[in-house]
């Protein structure tokens, strides 16, 4: 993501009670499979508990980026079926775990749910199901699902009972090993876990993917509308192949849920994928589930372009499904940057292919995402509304923007912190933060959060801009200032940084504002921003450019046409007492 | 065993057994034995994958596998 520099290895350390050195060549082969170097720590044999509480408290002080929990039920508080087990101390046992991950590890902890049973060892006793080990498992497992669950913002799942399903007894148990010499799993089922791991890993790191881009004819429905006809072609959900065509639409319903953008590109005449779209009885996706659509007879390279620019995203951010190997390969050679996923050959593998990938991957789903399709809807009127209007002051006056700018409010954070991993273009320094430090910097006395959210005549834009400001006696610093693509070219800068500078000044006294330019290769769009401020430039340091300007000097004010609300400038707080 | 161990070929000298070979720890006796077992297609038993702690050992307890797929 940064300029040029080779990112620094990723750390995972596992924390285990059986032998699990063997995954480490699994976790190396996939992280570098996903770009992600990483390096393997493991702790004691056995030692859980006592490995926890001496993880370093830093990342300065050595602590990993990751850490891994490794739990074998057979050999866990005692060992299953050992006179004294019982299932109320296995989960105390795995709640304080839990507990002190969160307490004691400020990033992402990954536990796993326990193995199935694979064998019957009563045959037609339906008491087993009932009292057995496998209602044991089953039990704990939902109580370790629902452990998760309840704190996603620390704790992930490497679901082990799902993956050793997947693969079977005889891939996932090494019984020989196992008894000899603790370690109980085959290496298939720990490549298995580490690919799962270096999934979540992949999240903490990378941007996922925003936009599906998908062909029609052969990739939505089978055949050919323009020759087969609405009647011919293949899209029924009680026949093959039309059914894995019918259930890969399901998926992408289900992708857009998460926020994922969905386009058309095709070579086909509009009004005939129109007619599929609205008339075909079996067809799921629908026009107003697109957020933009390119179907001509143009080059598609250039039709994903054109896409780009109108969603105003860049194209690493595109996945491009097409059956036409001639298209996959033009698009892949004259933009390497979108990820081009060919149709399987075995049409049956459709449905899931594109999920299975884990492309659009992401740890939490925030409201934002839910809501991003229908806000990139409305951007499409917000374009289109544009035509009409003469000046640019003029049809933004006619937006009737609304900025509300206040200081995060606790339920932000994890908008908060998505949207400085995100954002790319409007984006002054590029400082990435977790949801652990966006909490850390709303504790700090010395450094403040403010937020922007923007609704205008068409609606709800949502959060969409980020101030961070820190302080040092009476010089203020500008940590980070970014602005959501969605709403670049419309002034909301301005705005933003006057109202935040105006707020900031009722709660520090300050005398001069520092701030910085950390030039990226996406981000020559802000360049000129601080001068523009009235900034002069004041050193280079590490790459980036160093501006500086007195209250004085600033030129900062709100556009005519932005009208800025704060909704809560009220609230007591104790850090606000100097 | 120089794969398995990664140490040169050199190294593995007819008297070598984990006193020494620094590398031969418990985990890489495992992998050795899973890729003795798959290079032969044989099985060692389990009283022999705690004693095959030398060349000779090893060339022994290969000998008796193949001789039982016989």
């Amino acid at each position: 993501m940064n300029t040029g520099q080779k990112p620094a290895a990723f750390t995972i350390r596992i924390l285990r009670n059986f032998t699990i050195e063997h995954i480490e060549p699994a976790l190396k082969s996939f992280g570098e499979q996903f770009g992600l170097p990483v390096q393997v720590q493991f702790g004691a044999f056995d030692s859980v508990v006592q490995d926890i509480l001496s993880l370093p408290e830093s990342r300065e002080l050595g602590a990993p980026d990751l850490v891994v929990v490794a739990l074998n039920l057979d050999s866990f508080a005692g060992g299953l079926w050992t006179p004294g087990w019982n299932m109320e101390s296995t989960k105390a046992a795995l709640q304080n775990i839990f507990d002190l991950l969160v307490k004691h590890f400020s990033g992402l902890a990954i536990v796993n749910t326990f193995i199935p049973s694979f064998f019957i060892s009563r045959p037609a006793l339906g008491a087993e199901a009932l009292g057995g080990r496998p209602a044991a498992v089953q039990e704990l497992n939902s109580f370790i699902r629902s452990c998760v669950a309840s704190n996603p913002a620390r704790l992930a799942l490497v679901d082990w009972d799902i993956l050793a399903m997947g693969l079977g007894e005889r891939e996932v148990m090494d019984y020989r090993f196992g008894y000899m010499m603790k370690a109980p799993f085959k290496t298939a089922f720990l490549d298995a876990i580490g690919r799962e791991i270096i999934r979540i890993a992949r999240c903490l790191r990378d941007a996922p993917k925003k936009v599906l881009v998908a062909d029609c004819d052969n990739t939505l429905w089978g055949g050919v509308i323009g020759e087969d006809g609405l009647e011919g072609i293949k899209l029924d959900p009680f026949t093959y192949p039309g059914v894995a065509y019918h259930n890969f639409q399901f998926d992408l319903l289900a992708l857009r849920e998460q926020g994922v953008l969905l386009c058309l590109c095709s070579k086909n005449n509009e009004a005939d994928v129109w007619e599929v779209l609205e008339r075909h009885p079996h067809c799921l996706l629908k026009r107003e589930h697109l957020s933009g659509w390119r179907i001509n007879w143009e080059d598609k390279a250039g039709n994903l372009e054109a896409l780009a620019l109108k969603l105003n995203l860049g194209l690493e951010s595109f996945v491009f499904i097409d059956d036409n190997p001639q298209e996959c390969e033009r698009v892949r050679q004259a933009m390497p940057q979108v990820t081009v996923v060919p149709v399987p050959e075995k049409l049956f593998e459709l449905p899931r292919y594109i999920l299975r990938q884990g492309l659009f991957d992401a740890l939490t789903v925030s409201h934002e995402d839910r809501q991003r399709a229908r806000l990139y809807r409305e951007e499409g009127r917000r374009v289109t509304g544009r035509e009409a209007h003469q000046t640019l002051e003029e049809y933004l006056a006619s937006l009737q923007m609304v900025a509300d700018v206040h200081e995060m409010r606790p339920e932000e954070q994890a908008r908060v912190a998505q949207l400085t991993q995100r954002t790319n273009q409007f984006n002054l320094t590029t400082q990435r933060y977790s949801e652990v430090d966006i909490r850390r910097i709303a504790a700090d006395h010395d450094m403040m959060i403010f937020t922007l959210s923007v609704s205008d005549k068409f609606g709800e834009l949502g959060l969409v801009g980020i101030l961070i400001f820190s302080r040092q006696r009476q010089l203020v610093t500008v940590d980070s200032f970014l602005l959501s693509c969605r709403v670049i070219g419309r002034k909301l800068e301005d705005a933003f940084l006057a109202a935040s500078l105006d707020r900031l000044a009722r709660e520090w006294d300050f005398v001069t504002v520092r701030a910085a330019y950390q030039p990226t290769a996406k981000n020559t769009l802000v360049a000129g921003l601080w001068p523009a401020f009235g900034m002069g430039v004041i050193s280079m340091e590490a790459g980036s450019t160093i501006f500086g300007a007195t209250r004085e000097q600033l030129r900062v004010t709100v556009p005519e046409f932005i009208r800025v609300s704060n909704t809560n400038n009220d609230k007591p707080d104790s850090k606000r007492t100097d | 065993m120089a794969r398995v161990f990664e140490v040169p070929s050199s190294a593995i000298s007819d008297q070598a057994s984990p006193q020494t070979v620094a590398q031969w720890d418990s985990l890489r006796h495992m992998n050795l034995i899973l890729a003795l077992e798959g290079e032969f297609k044989i099985e060692f038993s389990d009283q022999e994958i705690p004693e095959i702690f030398s060349l000779q050992r090893i060339e022994q307890a290969v000998e008796r596998g193949l001789a039982a797929c016989k």
